[in-house]
């Protein structure tokens, strides 16, 4: 494992904010870190990052203890902090200097770094620009950029989306898959949802300062009883006479239809066919079905009772 | 109508609510307007003035004049020999000294008219004028009795004696008021751009910068030692800048040791930048730190004698100056410019400069908090 924390705890006074968390992250993989806000989530990467000590438990750098400020492990992590943590009045490049400088980075280190960090992100053309000048969702890639110039193995990205475009973040998104193919560790602090099923192939998820799951992306759905509501988009609106036949069909509990979307839901996913079937025998045509899968949101809901934006 | 109200009362509301800026607003220039008023209006027993009395007389009219200025309260006149006080007001370490002279009561009496001499530095003009009134005083109350009715008549008519200003022997320096100014000015707006340092520093710990530089693998006194660095340069870079214009504009020179200019000027650069980072420390907010930071500045540059003379403290107060590092600024950057004094000189000031630089340093580093207070 290049990162593995164990047993994390953190308390503030009478506060416990992190109570035992464990987690680890292997080269080229992202693991996702996913809690309500107030959860412990930035506290944990704090300790992870070798910010904050913990009061027990350690964090493990490719085999090795974390210890200390000065502690050389830490050029083997890149975190991109959930603020936009840079020098608005200086030029991108000359932001990356500094950051550059402080891992010893010597100037031709830092001007190859520089161009391929800004190339990666899509800045290159930018570089000299001041940050002031840049958008909110061009500052999110160059704070992105500014944690890949020494070259870390771990990334850790401390919500790095929040208040982002859609295209940034997509474009955030590629630059992160990107990374992970070239055998980067990355850890995903979000509470997004869609982010982590996007990127991550194991989440652990965090609540009120405790790990309450995890597990891979298919691991969870598991936990979660499956869903039993086929969706038909039928074709021709219309208020069609069978619809009080299907709600009394076998196996059917409920039937609503609006706006040509037909919900049944079914005592058994196995009763799916027979709904697809009758409506043949009633020669009412459909472009498409699915039925529902459990998501990270539905998996968070029946894990702690409640949703993940409602600590 | 009512828009306008809730405007208003929106207003009023939000100010309460931020304490510090209640500080700021009230409580501190309640307290600036607190120690104006003991400088101005305090009672004439506060006035202090660093005096000497050289006796060359030695008679028992003489010694008794001697006790007087001893027990004024105003001079508090401390014995010296006639050979020291030349260099005690040279560097400014007293601001008056009294000589009596050989033969003073016998000649006195005599008629013969024997001179008092009083002597000032070139900055204690303002002290000598008070001290003649005290001497004069002392005179009358304590000596005439002594030497009989004629001659304590004669204080209001003829008097059997005269005082003579003079400076101190080996030739005193010029004073530059000009030099004085550059030099309290200088201090004063250094020590501005420390607290607006100081305010950078909590504008970037707002940002979460203090967290990513702190990911690198570096211990927190080099990050400390970076602000200092920078700011005392920014500091040195201001004060070659002023005394350079001032050189062009107004002829200011550096007529003492030069290497003692440089030390006296890199210990306040120092320090000032280390104070930016003790006000940074106990800043909570950049807005409430700026206020708290100048109000700092304001008492500091008072106190280093930048805008009154010294004497005009209460005496507490000019205690106090001994334990405020800009005082020690002033008078290095005057003893190394106007007053032409040697390296000596600058030694006390600027190890001063260093030792407070090290001990706010040390003080900043302890209490300041990487991360934005919850």
């Amino acid at each position: 494992m290049l990162l593995d924390a164990r047993g994390l705890v953190k308390r503030f006074g009478k506060l416990t904010a992190v109570d035992g968390v464990s987690l680890s992250v292997a080269a080229g993989s992202c693991t996702g870190l996913l809690g309500p806000n107030g959860a412990g989530k930035t506290t944990t990467v704090s300790m992870i990052s070798g910010l904050i000590a913990p009061d027990a438990g350690e964090v493990l750098v490719d085999g090795a203890p974390l210890r200390g400020d000065t502690d050389e492990k830490k050029r083997k992590i890149g975190l991109v902090p959930q603020d936009l943590a840079l020098y608005d009045e200086l030029a991108a490049r000359d932001n990356l200097e500094v950051f550059g400088a402080l891992y010893g980075l010597d100037p031709l280190e830092i001007d190859k770094a520089a161009k391929s960090a800004l190339t990666l992100v899509g800045l290159a053309d930018r570089a000299r620009d001041r940050v002031k000048t840049y958008s909110g969702g061009m500052k999110r890639r160059l704070n992105l950029a500014a944690a890949l110039l020494h070259d870390p193995q771990i990334l850790i990205l401390d919500e790095p989306t929040v208040g982002v475009d859609p295209q940034s973040r997509s474009a955030i998104f590629s630059n992160l898959e990107e990374l992970r193919k070239r055998g980067k560790g990355i850890l995903y602090t979000t509470h997004y949802m869609e982010e982590a099923e996007r990127l991550c192939q194991r989440i652990v998820i965090v609540d009120h300062g405790k790990v309450i799951a995890d597990d891979t992306l298919r691991g969870l759905e598991k936990a979660v009883p499956p869903s039993r509501v086929l969706t038909v988009e039928i074709e021709e609106a219309a208020s069609p006479a069978w619809l009080p036949d299907l709600r009394a069909l076998s196996g059917v509990e409920s039937a609503e239809l609006a706006d040509q979307i037909l919900r049944v839901t079914l005592a058994d996913l196995a009763r799916a066919p027979a709904v697809l079937a009758f409506l043949g025998e009633r020669r009412q045509r459909f472009s498409h079905f699915r039925t529902e899968r459990a998501d990270l949101e539905d998996i968070f809901l029946q894990l702690t009772g409640h949703t993940l934006r409602d600590p | 109508m009512r828009s306008l109200l809730a405007l208003v009362k929106k207003d009023l509301k939000l100010f309460r609510a931020d304490r510090r800026a209640v500080i700021v607003t009230m409580v501190l220039p309640a307290m600036l307007a607190l120690m104006f008023g003991f400088i101005f209006r305090g009672e004439r027993g506060e006035l202090r003035i660093k005096s000497r009395v050289v006796d060359l007389d030695g008679s028992p009219a003489s010694q008794k004049l001697v006790k007087a200025l001893e027990a004024d309260e105003v001079l508090a006149a401390r014995p010296a020999e006639r050979a020291e006080v030349d260099d005690l007001l040279r560097r400014g370490t007293v601001d008056v000294a009294v000589v009596i002279p050989r033969q003073f009561a016998a000649r006195a009496v005599a008629g013969d008219q024997p001179a008092i001499e009083l002597m000032a530095g070139a900055t204690s003009t303002a002290e000598a004028g008070v001290a003649r009134g005290r001497v004069q005083a002392a005179i009358a109350t304590a000596i005439a009795p002594d030497l009989g009715a004629d001659f304590a008549h004669c204080v209001t008519a003829t008097q059997p004696y005269s005082m003579v200003n003079k400076s101190p022997a080996g030739g005193d320096a010029t004073y530059d008021g000009a030099a004085h100014a550059l030099a309290g000015m200088g201090v004063q707006f250094i020590l501005i751009g420390a607290v607006d340092a100081a305010v950078g520093m909590l504008n970037e710990r707002q940002k979460g910068l203090f967290r990513r530089l702190r990911t690198a693998p570096l211990s927190r006194w080099v990050l400390i030692a970076s602000r200092i660095i920078s700011g005392a340069l920014i500091a040195l870079i201001t004060i070659a800048f002023l005394y350079a214009f001032g050189s062009f504009t107004l002829g200011i020179a550096i007529k003492g040791d030069k290497v003692g200019f440089a030390l006296v000027a890199v210990g306040f650069a120092v320090m000032a930048s280390s104070l930016g980072l003790l006000i940074a420390s106990f800043g909570k907010t950049p807005q409430a730190t700026r206020g708290v930071g100048i109000f700092v500045v304001l008492v500091a540059t008072m106190l280093s004698g930048a805008w009154f003379p010294a004497f005009l403290f209460p005496r507490w107060m000019q205690t106090a100056t001994l334990f405020v590092p800009t005082r020690w600024a002033v008078d290095g950057l005057d003893a190394m410019t106007w007053r032409g004094l040697p390296l000596q000189d600058a030694i006390l000031p600027a190890g001063i400069l260093f030792l407070s630089a090290l001990v706010l340093a040390v003080w900043a580093t302890l209490r300041f908090r990487w991360d934005e207070p919850a």
